[in-house]
């Protein structure tokens, strides 16, 4: 998984590319969506179920970012930081708005998966664990999200959720188990029966 | 609780391994579209230009300020004429004064000057020529 953009030795990365950015230098941009977009994307996927979705907010929480890079200071927040609060604000605008549409199987599946039946058996996980999250209260479907398929850890989760450590943490543990107990039913189906 | 999903056995629960292995799976998504991703950095370079646009305007309507010294040497040379003026025209006045206390001209004199006489011949014809007679 990668977490260039998310990892404490990128933290001044962003920040710099960002004032390169907002002194005229063109690749620097592209360096930035490179860096930045995959995995906010990936947050707001999961966060709404709907990739035409996720990627207009995607695009939204972007173009924010550049109209304020002039002005940004890179002691207030990480890039990134400020990114994912973005995004999730605007994705749990958009769920208050409109239900996320059923997706169709295999939307956000990787074309390589290996074989047929292997390729099957990971849709349906996927799908399954995207219908439990989409089952799950606001902060605690933005808790897991961030922790245990973005990969942040709880200080970050905290700052981007705006909340405590252990605000996170409850939050986070609470979800965990909401999930295990929705998805406890679907055991066959997601190749866990043997387990 | 169960969140619109069916009520399960709590004995049935998923595991953490399996749970784990579910995450997984979820971050394997395919990567964004080239195409999304295209429009990200059209919106980036738009924006960039829209805000270099922005400080060419404001940079053309504001003159630049200049150094201190450029602005001390205009405000000299904007003083130098009406200074200068106001300067002949003390000086002149108390030359002309002295002049007259010390006697070296009287009222008299200058109107039995050559000159005075001259100024007082032509002033008619140098008045006609002005107010275009």
């Amino acid at each position: 998984m990668t977490r260039m953009a998310f990892d404490g030795a990128s933290r001044d990365e962003d920040a710099r590319l960002l004032a390169r950015y907002a002194d005229g230098d063109r690749e620097a941009a592209r360096v930035l969506v490179a860096r930045l977009a995959p995995q906010a994307l990936n947050l707001a996927r999961r966060m709404l179920g709907n990739q035409a979705d996720a990627e207009d907010v995607v695009q939204e929480a972007l173009l924010r970012l550049w109209k304020m890079a002039p002005d940004w200071d890179p002691g207030r927040a990480r890039v990134s930081t400020w990114l994912y609060r973005v995004v999730v604000n605007l994705c749990t605008d958009r769920r208050r708005r409109h239900q996320p549409v059923a997706l169709p199987d295999g939307w956000d599946m990787a074309d390589d998966a290996p074989g047929a039946a292997a390729k099957m058996l990971q849709t349906a996980r996927v799908a399954a664990l995207q219908g439990a999250l989409d089952g799950l209260p606001d902060r605690q479907r933005q808790a897991v999200i961030l922790r245990d398929i973005q990969g942040l850890t709880n200080p970050q989760i905290a700052d981007v959720m705006e909340l405590s450590v252990e605000a996170v943490e409850s939050l986070a543990a609470r979800g965990r188990r909401a999930l295990k107990s929705a998805l406890g039913g679907m055991r066959d189906e997601l190749g866990f029966a043997d387990d | 609780m169960n969140w619109g999903l069916p009520m399960t056995d709590r004995r049935k629960d998923l595991d953490d391994a399996a749970l784990e292995r579910l995450f997984s799976a979820a971050r394997g998504s395919a990567p964004p579209p080239d195409a999304f991703m295209a429009r990200l950095v059209g919106d980036a370079l738009g924006e960039l230009e829209a805000q270099q646009g922005a400080r060419l305007s404001a940079s053309r309507r504001t003159p630049a300020r200049q150094p201190l010294w450029a602005r001390l040497g205009d405000w000299i040379l904007r003083g130098a004429v009406p200074t200068g003026l106001a300067a002949s025209a003390v000086a002149g006045l108390w030359l002309g004064g002295w002049a007259e206390t010390a006697g070296y001209f009287s009222e008299a004199s200058v109107a039995a000057s050559p000159l005075a006489q001259e100024l007082s011949y032509r002033f008619p014809e140098l008045a006609g020529l002005l107010g275009g007679y």
